[in-house]
């Protein structure tokens, strides 16, 4: 994609929406982050996974296919995070940021605005694989507790497994549930782009300098990680563009709120917000690339 | 037909038995920070998409409007009547009395009856309701006018917009269609389960008074609503979004303005409790005459 005014149709929604999530809590406005995103992700994400797999359609091969390559993705992220902090000689505690994106803000935006309606739904489903990791493995790791009730605790979790069980049915859904679904469903990328806007008006950026380093080893590791499982596994167009895309997102917000009580809190808020700032800066070029 | 009815209803009365479930749960529902979000950017953003999506003209949208406020009108000098009779303050008992919830409850509805054309329609219905609400609501409440709340509305903006776009003919750039879209899918999913936590908090009190008015208020909005419609000879989606609309029950920011201003908030929270639960009762008769193929 390289016209400018189709560049500006897929670009200025995430600009925008993280625009008004900044100037929102610069004004000193109010945003409950663990509300909202309760609600994105808990109510929306589940609904969107559901709705937009159906609105597609895509079939139950696609919708494995694109859960398979996530997960390796996310592994691959993992993997070279384990390897890039064994060799700086750094904490391993420093993976979970490393390997979990946030796939329901920027990628998902620019997967509907630029493929409609498929690119919606592969990324939906890239959502659902991010948020289960998120929500089990990066739930424990947050709070470096890893018995059953904390792996398994996160109604995000089970939300989105459910969705995608759900969708797997042969079958039309009845019209009420597809109704029902794509509504709350619409609530998921706005809300998050928004969140991510009131994540960099809040950062602690005085204290950031350490961030720096995580949140471009997010988007580096991302990317490799992304190309090498896209090129593996020989896709192109929309699904070569999401997995790419969602893999080099930047830091999830759930990171950030599950580490909030944490005594280190600042630290996942500034990689947060650093990677964040550094996703805005590639996405252009990304999408120029990709789309 | 039922399974039509089902269909409208099913997410309305889901996603407000998740609010509810939510509020009653004793988790936060932060209804407040994101209302003023909603109020500012989302609702604005709904707006434009949908006013410009369907080319609702300048034209059109008086002459919805118009319909409304004549319903109004109706329903309205029934409730000053009947407070009158009853020896009730119009200060208090008025305003939920006359301006109803076509935001949270009433979008939703006319989207999922009638589709986009059916929500186009709504939203004109939605500003004027919401313009009088703020302005003429308020007036009676605070006991004196102030025209800053339509001069300082983001929405009335975005609608002014989004009509002199029409009526110019232009087509507007797709970056600000995309987003306005985007952030326009808000407002609808999340004032519906906040509808459902909002009356999850409020609670009823003088019951028989309580339920007496909000009979009368829900019977007399269908009627106004039924009878200007065939007064103007209105048919299809004009008539039921029209009749939908001034079905509606009391809106939730009534009791916020009545709190506000110290006017027996408690009363106002019963009419719109009351007013909700009834109009949750009766939406699928509503429905029943105004659906294609429902009753004349």
């Amino acid at each position: 994609m390289n016209r400018l005014p189709d560049l500006l149709a897929v670009l200025a929604p995430v600009y925008l929406c993280v625009a008004v999530g900044y100037f929102w809590a610069r004004a000193g406005r109010g945003f409950d982050l663990a509300f909202v995103t309760a609600f994105a992700y808990v109510l929306g994400a589940p609904s969107l996974v559901f709705s937009a797999i159906h609105r597609a359609p895509l079939d139950a091969g696609e919708v494995a296919g694109m859960a398979g390559a996530a997960f390796l993705a996310l592994g691959a992220c993992a993997a070279l995070g384990v390897g890039g902090l064994a060799l700086a000689r750094r904490n391993l505690a420093g993976v979970p940021p490393l390997a979990l994106p946030c796939a329901g803000a920027m990628g998902l935006s620019v997967a509907r605005d630029a493929f409609g309606a498929e690119g919606l739904a592969l990324g939906a489903v890239f959502l659902a694989v991010a948020l289960f990791a998120q929500s089990t493995l990066g739930r424990a790791a947050a709070a470096a507790r890893w018995d059953a009730a904390t792996l398994a605790g996160s109604p995000i979790a089970w939300g989105v497994l459910a969705a995608l069980a759900l969708a797997a049915l042969p079958g039309t859904p009845p019209r009420w549930a597809l109704n029902t679904t794509w509504l709350l469903g619409g609530t998921v990328v706005p809300v998050a782009l928004i969140a991510q806007g009131v994540v960099l008006a809040r950062a602690p950026w005085r204290e950031s300098l350490a961030a720096w380093p995580i949140a471009l080893g997010r988007v580096g590791i991302g990317l490799a990680a992304g190309l090498a499982v896209a090129a593996a596994l020989g896709l192109d167009g929309a699904a070569r563009a999401v997995v790419v895309l969602e893999t080099a997102m930047p830091v999830a917000l759930l990171w950030a709120l599950y580490r909030e009580r944490a005594a280190d809190s600042d630290g996942a808020l500034a990689e947060t917000a650093a990677s964040i700032v550094l996703g805005l800066i590639v996405l252009p070029g990304l999408v120029v690339w990709l789309v | 037909m039922l399974a039509e009815i089902a269909t409208v209803l099913a997410p309305l009365f889901l996603c407000a038995g998740i609010g509810f479930a939510w509020a009653r749960s004793g988790r936060i529902f932060d209804a407040a920070n994101m209302g003023d979000l909603i109020a500012i950017v989302g609702l604005p953003c709904l707006t434009y998409a949908t006013l410009t999506k369907l080319a609702v003209e300048p034209a059109t949208f008086v002459r919805v409007a118009g319909y409304y406020l004549v319903s109004l009108a109706a329903f309205g000098a029934v409730g000053i009547a009947a407070l009158r009779a009853a020896g009730l303050e119009l200060r208090t008992y008025l305003p939920p009395m006359m301006f109803s919830n076509t935001g949270n409850m009433g979008l939703p509805v006319c989207l999922f009856a009638f589709g986009e054309v059916g929500l186009a329609l709504a939203v004109c219905i939605y500003l004027t309701n919401a313009v009088l609400n703020y302005v003429v609501g308020v007036a009676i409440f605070a006991g004196h006018l102030s025209l800053r709340s339509i001069t300082h509305n983001v929405l009335v903006w975005s609608a002014a917009a989004a009509l002199a776009t029409v009526a110019a003919g232009i087509e507007p750039p797709r970056w600000l269609i995309n987003t306005a879209v985007l952030v326009g899918a808000v407002p609808i999913p999340f004032m519906v389960v906040a509808l459902g936590a909002a009356v999850a908090r409020l609670e009823i009190s003088d019951l028989p008074r309580t339920f007496a008015l909000s009979v009368l208020r829900q019977a007399t909005g269908f009627l106004a609503g039924w009878g200007t419609a065939s007064l103007f000879g209105l048919e299809g989606v004009e008539r039921g979004i029209l009749i939908l609309m001034s079905s509606m029950p009391a809106a939730v920011v009534n009791y916020l303005f009545a709190l506000r201003h110290g006017r027996n908030p408690e009363q106002v929270a019963s009419m719109v409790m009351a007013t909700t639960l009834l109009s949750y009762a009766m939406l699928p008769f509503v429905l029943l005459v105004v659906l294609p193929g429902g009753a004349p």
